[in-house]
Parts: C-alpha cells; sequence; structure tokens
C-alpha cells in the first residue's frame, strides 16, 4: 500500500506538446494538493524555466514537435546551461514498448510512465521517486540515475548487457514492471 | 553538496536528496479525496478532449487527402502518426479507451516503418470513418454494443485492404 504524502510544497515541470495533456497533468497534480505546476510546450521553453528556477520534479512526453523528449533528457542530465542534472525526472509516454523504456533509462531517466494515465497511477511514481532515490553514475557513455536499481513498473524484467556493465558499470538489473496503485 | 566517489572508470554521485525535504505525511489527502477532486474537473476535460479530438480528425483528413494527391508528402504521414499517437495516449486517460485502441491502430498503420507509397489509405480512411463516428456517438469503450458491429467491420477491413 502506498503511503499518502502532503505534495503542497512541491514545484512540478512538465512539458508536453499537446494542449489537452497540459489540462489533465494540471488537474491530476491539482488534484494531489500541488499547487505549483508549470507546464510547457517545447524542450527549449522548458531549459529556460529550468534556468529560472529548478523545479522538484521534471516531467516529459518523449514525443514532441520538433524536439523529443529523450534529447532534452540527455541535456539535462548533462547539466547543460547550470541546469540541476539530478533533477528526478519522469517521462509520461505513450510508446508503450520495452524498447522505448529502455531508451528513456539509457537516456538518463528517473522512472517511466505509460499513457493513458490515471491520477493513481501518476501519484504511485511519484511516491516511488520521494522514496527510492538512487545515487547517480557518470560514466563515458551514460550519466543518469543507477539504472542498476529497477525503476518502478518494471521489476523483472531483467538485460544484461556485459559490455556496458565493463565500462560503466551500471548496467545490469534493469526496469520494472507493474506499479499502479 | 554532492559527495562523488570516483569507481575507477566511472563515478558515482550521491546528490543532497532534495524530495523527501519538501513532502511530510501531515496533512496528506487520502487517495479517494484525491479521486474525488479529479472526477469534479473530469466532465470539463473531457469536453475540451472531445472538442481537440474533433479538429485533430479534421487535420488527419486534411493530410489524408493530401496524401491520395500526386504530391503526397512524408510531412503529412508525420502529421497523421503524430494525432493518432496523442488518441493513442489521450484516449484512455480521459476515459475514452476506444479512442486509444483506434489511436493506437492508426499509429501503426502511419509509423516510421511504414513508407510513405506502402501506406494503406483505404484502411486509414476506414479508422478515421470509425473514429468520427466514435465521436460523434459519444462512445467509451469497445463494450458499448454500438461499437461491436463497426469494429468487426473494421477486423474485416484489415484481411481485405
Amino acid at each position: 500500500m502506498t503511503k499518502n504524502y502532503n505534495f503542497t510544497n512541491l514545484d512540478i515541470l512538465f512539458v508536453d506538446d499537446n494542449k489537452n495533456m497540459h489540462l489533465l497533468i494540471k488537474s491530476l497534480l491539482l488534484a494531489m494538493g500541488i499547487i505549483k505546476s508549470r507546464g510547457c510546450f517545447d524542450p527549449n521553453e522548458m531549459f529556460r524555466i529550468m534556468q529560472e528556477q529548478t523545479p522538484d520534479v521534471v516531467i516529459t512526453d518523449l514525443t514532441m514537435a520538433p524536439d523529443n523528449g529523450l534529447e532534452l533528457i540527455k541535456r539535462i542530465r548533462r547539466g547543460e546551461n547550470n541546469v540541476d542534472p539530478y533533477v528526478p525526472i519522469l517521462v509520461l509516454s505513450g510508446h508503450t514498448d520495452i524498447a522505448t523504456v529502455i531508451e528513456a533509462r539509457d537516456a538518463g531517466a528517473t522512472e517511466f510512465l505509460a499513457k493513458p494515465i490515471s491520477v493513481g497511477s501518476l501519484y504511485d511514481r511519484l511516491v516511488w521517486m520521494i522514496e527510492h532515490p538512487r545515487p547517480f553514475i557518470k560514466a563515458a557513455g551514460y550519466v543518469g540515475p543507477d539504472r542498476r536499481r529497477a525503476m518502478r513498473g518494471y521489476e523483472g524484467l531483467e538485460r544484461r548487457d556485459e559490455t556496458a556493465q565493463e565500462t560503466d558499470g551500471s548496467e545490469g538489473a534493469l526496469i520494472s514492471s507493474g506499479g499502479a496503485r | 553538496m554532492t559527495k562523488i566517489v570516483d569507481m575507477g572508470n566511472y563515478e558515482m554521485h550521491h546528490p543532497t536528496e532534495k524530495l523527501k525535504g519538501k513532502v511530510s505525511n501531515d496533512g496528506a489527502l487520502s487517495m479517494e479525496e484525491i479521486e474525488k477532486r479529479v472526477a469534479q474537473n473530469m466532465e470539463k476535460l473531457t469536453a475540451e478532449f472531445l472538442k481537440g479530438l474533433s479538429e485533430s480528425i479534421i487535420t488527419v483528413n486534411g493530410a489524408l487527402t493530401a496524401l491520395g494527391s500526386r504530391e503526397a508528402r512524408p510531412e503529412d504521414q508525420d502529421t497523421i502518426f503524430r494525432h493518432a499517437h496523442d488518441m493513442k495516449g489521450m484516449g484512455g486517460s480521459f476515459g475514452y479507451p476506444i479512442v486509444g485502441m483506434i489511436g493506437t491502430a492508426l499509429s501503426d498503420l502511419t509509423d516510421e516503418k511504414t513508407k510513405l507509397a506502402a501506406l494503406n489509405i483505404p484502411l486509414i480512411k476506414a479508422h478515421m470513418d470509425v473514429l468520427r463516428w466514435i465521436v460523434d456517438q459519444k462512445i467509451k469503450t469497445e463494450e458499448d454494443p454500438r461499437a461491436a458491429p463497426l469494429l468487426a467491420a473494421l477486423e474485416e477491413a484489415k484481411s481485405k485492404l
């Protein structure tokens, strides 16, 4: 059973190029008591806003025009323009295949939530990020949360990549499955 | 302050844990209360979603017409895919899983794995016709008896077109 938290002080920044998703995300966050959420329609706008004030959590779609969310995640993890590279990043995506989840994880995403979303599943992922913070790995080919610890909802789907394991030490147990409340 | 540990061929960073310090259990809302709050706003959100969906249908049909012409462009395929992908993600989120289902099928028909010349325009059109009808009738799920004959016809079309 997921613990209940008071989220009033959280500051969430989300990016999605669809205005109806904006309305939905804003509404779900507000229902959870998150008054301070900022939405933007493209990664560049998000970067500009992140520079003004670091959010507590970033939520991003993957498929956006003209840029994509994977590149945004990599830019954040590189700390481009002095943004906080350690900020937790939750991916919300309609691409639900495991290859996309792995791509998001390898770009440096903290958690992944497949669309369609519900208030319960979104709440669950936020709680997971609060209760299971992960150290970061900085290696030649990867910067992001330690991938040896599973993402919520994808436990048990293991991939072994011995080459990567030898070079950056962060490959091994992978991401997880099934986690909605 | 981030603690950095040198692990030889990579670094382990232990950033200051900020997130937990921003939340507490005091004054937490129950999930029941949160869901009640969402439900109160959902009718308005769904109306916006359906309005946006009608606009998407017009845009997609425009791109389909263009694709059927001699000057078919990859941008038109991309337009259809992006709208279909949005439908796939949003349908279930707004209480219309059947829209998500049609969106998934349309995404599969128009994704980057399918070359422009190989697009199955009649089958895409058939999906759009069904979608238009579903939106007009405000049908939410495939279990709705009104949806069954059309979905069956769509299945049959897949084997013929």
